[in-house]
């Protein structure tokens, strides 16, 4: 994974991002995408081509709700939040995420 | 199924805001880039990081769009566009295919009805019939003994149940006391078991109403109780008189079983004495039986022919190379000629719908050369091939539906007059009948049909029509061969079904004019069946019947009255097994013979022949006349008077013959005139007979004194099948009749619609032809032979067509000879007419056009430039 295309990233894990980074509020594109490229410390690079597909798909799931306002520097921008059910759905995905990694984590350790 | 709710209410959203979601889009995107461009200072490789930013727009679109869907809604909006354009072209081909569609649709309707729906019975495709083969014809298969019943019932390990019948008439005495002649079955106990169906009020039949005396119970149809018994509520448990018995009505079955075999009003249980219930030498018994989870009627035939040999090891007497056959019910109940009508008539009515495509697709062809330019725009403008092509199919389809549409309408008119026509004797026949209607299934069919004709007729011109696009060659489509071939195809299915309709024809007529010579239109004929308990001794039967001619005789207006076993075209016959004295007969499989026990005038009532010896007289000594096919085949070299032969196994009398009298056709199936010996039935008693009353004036006004006649003599006697000769024979070839009368009408759409296309096509080519032709001419070329290039060339298609259907042709041929005795697969007449006839029709279509090419005036047609 360390390699090549620096951490590129599969649909299921970017969508669970995105939920992740909206918990803390309100946020147009590219401030999540920014957002979880920094926090991961320039490791994990989200594609464009990737993020708003993804955006438009859990909006049209109902997991995110989207409305349009004006950005810091007074642009009309397309912001997004969570719902009810994407917060359901995130708390799901964190659950699973963290039996996943723990489990991986686990085996990678005593072998 | 909440997160599918939202998606759709959000897409519906964007559908309605279709230049929102646009804008949205774009905002979004371009907020985007300025972000990023803010960050790294400069537009251009902000968006080469972004990469394709129009790639991303479209890719988001695609999630809140329906896709295709949309593309279709365009697709549609654009062909409703042409269609106003040129309304002519769309009239044309969607009554085109509105005949074409209305015609299969109707077919399809009717058969499906008869097929399909004949016998409603719960997981019929679970049930068999297992019958007995008949050697030399695996088109038909008989009853089976009640031994051999018995015997598969209990070994047959890939049936879970066997139950059999018989169908029978009886006479029921209904509630207002009038003797009611039904179509009643004797069945096994198991029978509504097997059928899956149980009375809707009392009960079928139970253990031990089998036993003789047990045995006076029925069950009646729905039908009978409304209409006979006033839908009595408490019918159940009254006693009705059936057969002259005393009978315990214990159920009424459902208003829609119909089984075994069409309307059936009555249902008795089988009483077989022990004798009867092991015999394995008559067989009586048709039969069904539910599969084994799991097994197939192919499993049921396997077994079966194990089971064959077995039992004719077994019992060597009886079931000497006797074999047994598993039927679908359906097949069973059936035939084998219906499915071959049902075919010839879809194939019929398949074949006028492709000729239908082929002339829409002809029309195509003509209209793509003045869109070819329309086509190129799109193409340039960037839509793909397949685009293309789509659009112009979906046109296509639009025309189809309309077709359908309107087919549908046609179809519904065809089949109310379908139904009107029918008379009420085959309706009877034919539970199905009832069932004819526009169901939702025809409706499929129909929508089905519009969709293959659709794409069938647009796909080649919108291929064909895309060819030069795709090969960089902006240049209309040039060359006409494609639809010459189409031509040739056209005429091609047009000989194949004009054969077809032609032998039909041909095989009814032959049919008709086999008829009786014998003035059927004078005979009034009934059928009288004698009560087996009141009439169970050999004089009292032999007596009644004198009384009868003798009174049916003596009526003002009637010549004479005559009695038989069978008439002709009466649907019943009695054979037996023939000895003739100092013979040796082939062993094994003893020959048979019909025989007609007769009144002494039966011959010169129904106009038959004396060849040679006597007629039957009044002498006690046994005497019978026999038929000179039958003269032939056994005594071939000599004179058969006076020689002995008996009817039955030994301990049956020696019978003399007196006489041999000419061969009368007595069925329409008939393939071969029949080996029949007449005996007088004061000597032969049989308690079932037809009445044959020769008349002076129109038989049908005779009717009420004969009935009234017959019940001076008994009167409680059930007249069945009061009708002329006429009628009968009509009834008999009723359903030939039908079928060539549709065969024809079908054959002259087919002519008609082929017509027009070979003209279509020609005089296209002369109209895209005109400068060249004024060129020739202009150069000098005479006029004929422009006339002659054209016809020449109309005529090669003609000629390619013609040799294509040739052979399938003789394959239909060879299916209306299974179908009609007397036709042959190498009839010459109508194989050698039809495709002169053919070629002659197109030739004339040819010069119509090649004239007009002809005369072409050489200075206007270059002008024209």
């Amino acid at each position: 994974m360390a390699d090549k295309k620096t951490g590129e990233l599969m649909q299921g894990t970017l969508d669970m991002l995105i939920l992740k980074t909206l918990a803390r509020g309100a946020m147009h594109g590219y401030a999540i995408m920014e957002h979880i490229q920094s926090r991961s410390e320039e490791v994990l690079r989200v594609e464009e081509g990737a993020l708003y597909p993804a955006l438009h798909r859990l909006e049209l799931r109902g997991l995110l709700a989207a409305e349009w306002g004006i950005s810091d520097n007074n642009r009309r921008a397309k912001f997004y939040r969570l719902t009810t059910a994407g917060r359901r759905q995130l708390a799901d995905e964190a659950a699973y995420w963290a039996r996943m990694a723990a489990a991986i984590g686990r085996i990678m350790e005593t072998a | 199924m909440m997160e599918q709710l939202t998606n759709l209410w959000l897409r519906l959203k964007a559908l309605a805001r279709r230049g929102q979601l646009e804008r949205d889009l774009e905002d979004e995107m371009n907020f985007h880039l300025a972000m990023r461009a803010a960050k790294l200072g400069a537009a251009l490789p902000a968006r080469r990081a972004f990469g394709n930013a129009g790639f991303v727009k479209e890719q988001c679109r695609d999630l809140w769009t329906f896709g295709w869907l949309e593309t279709l809604a365009q697709d549609v909006r654009y062909a409703l566009r042409q269609m106003r354009r040129d309304p002519g072209f769309a009239a044309v081909s969607a009554l085109t295919l509105a005949l074409g569609i209305g015609a299969t649709t109707s077919i399809f309707t009717m058969f499906d009805a008869v097929l399909r729906q004949s016998l409603p019975l719960p997981r019929e495709d679970t049930i068999a019939s297992v019958l007995q083969a008949v050697p030399g014809n695996p088109h038909i298969a008989s009853a089976i003994s009640p031994g051999d019943w018995e015997e598969i019932r209990a070994n047959a390990t890939t049936l879970d149940s066997l139950t059999g019948w018989k169908t029978v008439q009886a006479s029921i005495v209904d509630a207002g006391g009038e003797p009611v002649r039904v179509e009643a079955a004797r069945v096994l106990l198991n029978f509504f078991e097997v059928a899956g169906v149980q009375p809707s009020m009392g009960r079928g039949f139970q253990a031990g109403e089998d036993q003789p005396g047990r045995d006076r119970v029925v069950v009646i149809s729905d039908d009978l109780w409304r209409h006979h018994f006033g839908s009595d509520p408490r019918i159940v448990g009254r006693t009705a008189r059936v057969d002259g018995r005393d009978c315990t009505v214990v159920g009424v079955m459902p208003a829609r079983f119909k089984f075994p075999r069409g309307w059936r009003d009555l249902w008795q249980p089988m009483a077989l004495s022990p004798e009867e219930r092991h015999s394995r030498a008559t067989a009586v018994l048709e039969t069904a039986g539910r599969l084994k989870p799991g097994r197939t009627l192919g499993n049921l035939a396997t077994e079966l022919n194990t089971i064959g040999p077995r039992m004719e090891q077994e019992y060597p007497a009886t079931n000497q190379s006797r074999r047994f056959v598993a039927w679908s019910l359906d097949r069973a109940m059936l035939g084998d000629y219906f499915p071959v009508y049902a075919m010839m008539l879809a194939g019929a009515s398949l074949f006028v719908l492709l000729i239908c495509c082929v002339n829409v697709a002809n029309l195509q062809f003509a209209r793509a050369t003045n869109r070819w330019r329309e086509v190129a725009v799109r193409a340039a403008l960037g839509a793909g091939r397949w685009r293309i092509v789509r659009q112009l199919v979906t046109e296509n389809m639009l025309l189809a539906l309309v077709g359908a549409v309107l087919g549908l309408v046609a179809a519904r008119w065809s089949l109310a007059a379908i139904k009107w026509s029918i008379p009420l004797e085959i309706r009877r026949y034919m539970a199905g009948w009832a069932g004819i209607e526009l169901n939702r299934r025809a409706l499929a069919f129909a929508l089905g049909a519009a969709a293959a004709s659709g794409i069938l007729s647009g796909l080649a011109p919108a291929w064909r029509c895309s060819r030069n696009l795709w090969q960089n060659r902006f240049a209309p489509p040039a060359r006409h061969r494609l639809r010459s071939a189409l031509v040739a195809v056209e005429i091609a299915l047009a000989l194949v079904l004009l054969t077809g309709a032609g032998l039909t024809v041909r095989g009814f007529r032959t049919l008709v004019a086999a008829t009786p010579e014998g003035q059927p239109a004078s005979l009034l004929t009934l059928r009288l069946v004698l009560n087996e308990e009141k009439y169970h001794e050999n004089r009292p039967v032999a007596g009644f019947y004198d009384d009868v001619l003798a009174r049916i005789g003596g009526l003002p207006g009637v010549r004479s009255a005559a009695a038989v076993t069978a008439l002709p075209y009466s649907r019943h016959a009695s054979s037996e097994q023939l000895a003739i004295e100092n013979r040796q007969m082939p062993a094994g499989s003893p020959p048979t013979v019909r025989v007609q026990a007769v009144s002494l005038n039966y011959f010169q009532t129904l106009f038959i022949a004396l060849r040679s010896g006597r007629l039957l007289n009044g002498d006690l000594q046994p005497q019978a006349v026999i038929t000179e096919y039958m003269a032939r085949r056994w005594w071939p070299n000599e004179s058969p008077i006076g020689r002995r032969l008996r009817l039955g196994d030994a301990g049956h009398p020696w019978i003399t013959v007196a006489g041999v009298v000419a061969d009368i056709p007595y069925s329409a199936l008939d393939r071969s005139p029949h080996s029949m010996v007449y005996v007088p039935y004061a000597q032969f008693p049989e308690r079932e007979m037809n009445i044959a009353v020769r008349t002076a004036g129109d038989p049908m006004t005779l009717a009420p004194a004969v009935s009234a006649a017959i019940r001076s003599v008994d009167r409680e006697q059930p007249i069945d099948n009061l009708a002329t000769m006429e009628v009968l024979v009509q009834q008999e070839a009723f359903g030939w009749h039908y079928l060539a009368w549709l065969m024809g009408s079908f054959g002259v759409l087919a002519l008609a619609l082929s017509v027009i296309g070979v003209y279509g096509v020609m005089s296209y080519v002369v109209s895209q032809q005109t400068h060249e032709i004024g060129i020739r001419l202009a150069l000098g070329a005479g006029q004929t032979g422009v006339l002659r290039m054209i016809f020449g060339r109309g005529m090669r298609t003609a000629a390619v067509g013609v040799m294509v259907g040739l052979i399938p042709a003789f394959g239909v041929a060879r299916v209306v000879a299974f179908v009609f005795w007397g036709v042959s697969s190498h009839d010459s007449l109508t194989m050698a007419s039809v495709p002169l006839g053919l070629i002659a029709v197109a030739a004339l279509a040819t010069l119509i056009p090649a004239r007009r090419a002809m005369r072409t005036d050489p200075m206007a047609a270059l002008r024209e430039e």
